[in-house]
């Protein structure tokens, strides 16, 4: 089995690009000035990093317009979803191993 | 990578999701006006001489609810600009407090089959509070759990009615409580 910081994938493993997909996973879909606000970004960063995501496939963008305003929706597709939820578990294995190595350091210790 | 920023990283998305989750469903609004209906039920089976004025309100109530609830909802998403995920965690959890409450009021009978529905709802209730981090909520619901145990023990006559009684004011006074902080 290989390390979970192995696991770890480059594009999905940057904070805004977790943020965008963290608001994904419980959202069906979101406008790009929810996103904004939601994750205190500029417009300019905010695009960049769902161009990045949509190259990946990770997430899909439909522009359109609500009466006369025009809106742009962001939605996680399955693989992005499922990139989120990898993430989360390789972080959280991380977690567990570093912190199972370093009970018996600890258990070794001597008295003082 | 450092555990300690691996344990922040899980920090902010559980952060992010939350508020995600706050944003889509305000639960303030649906606190009060489900506190309301629950309060309307309590006078009604109180002052009522048959069953059919029980029926009638909970028929009417319940569908007037889930409305003023489902438009309310709806009218957010376009505004914030974000809408619900079909079958997000809130919808599984209140739909596990309505099949417990059903198995509880099948299950158990006399006087503890008065109160024994209102397990399943505090542990309903405490489920939304850590799904949406409202401690609020969270008091609400053990305090629930204590008044309605404590209605069943002392054997009051129609403990039931009364827990719900209680739940009624709880819900609204924590929805009035969080609309405050919303517009703060």
């Amino acid at each position: 089995m290989t390390h979970p910081a192995l696991r770890l994938d480059d594009t999905v493993h940057q904070r805004v690009r977790l943020g965008i997909l963290a608001v994904l996973r419980e959202a069906s879909r979101a406008d790009f000035g929810y996103l904004r606000d939601a994750l205190e970004l500029t417009d300019g960063n905010l695009s960049r990093h769902i161009a990045v995501l949509e190259e990946a496939g990770l997430v899909k963008v439909e522009k359109g317009f609500e009466g006369k305003r025009p809106r742009t929706w962001v939605q996680a597709t399955r693989q992005g979803r499922n990139a989120l939820d990898s993430e989360l578990k390789a972080l959280r294995e991380l977690i567990d191993r570093v912190g199972a190595a370093a009970r018996p350091a600890k258990e070794l210790r001597p008295l003082p | 990578m450092q555990v300690t920023d691996a344990q922040r990283t899980l920090r902010e998305i559980e952060r992010v999701r939350s508020e995600t989750r706050r944003d889509l469903h305000p639960l303030s609004y649906a606190n009060v006006v489900v506190g309301l209906f629950f309060l309307g039920a309590t006078v009604c089976a109180l002052v009522a001489s048959g069953r059919a004025l029980p029926i009638a309100y909970w028929g009417i109530g319940l569908t007037v609810v889930f409305v003023l609830v489902g438009r309310h909802e709806a009218q957010r998403e376009r505004a914030i600009g974000a809408e619900a995920r079909l079958g997000d965690p809130s919808t599984l959890v209140f739909l596990g407090t309505v099949g417990g409450v059903a198995l509880a009021h099948a299950l158990t009978d006399g006087a503890f089959g008065e109160i024994a529905w209102i397990y399943p709802v505090a542990a309903g209730w405490l489920a939304l509070a850590v799904l949406y981090r409202e401690v609020s909520m969270g008091v609400a619901a053990g305090a629930f759990l204590v008044i309605g145990t404590a209605f069943g023990a002392a054997g009051v006559h129609h403990a039931g009615l009364w827990a719900q009684g209680a739940m009624a004011l709880l819900l609204i006074a924590t929805g009035l409580l969080g609309r405050t902080r919303e517009r703060a």
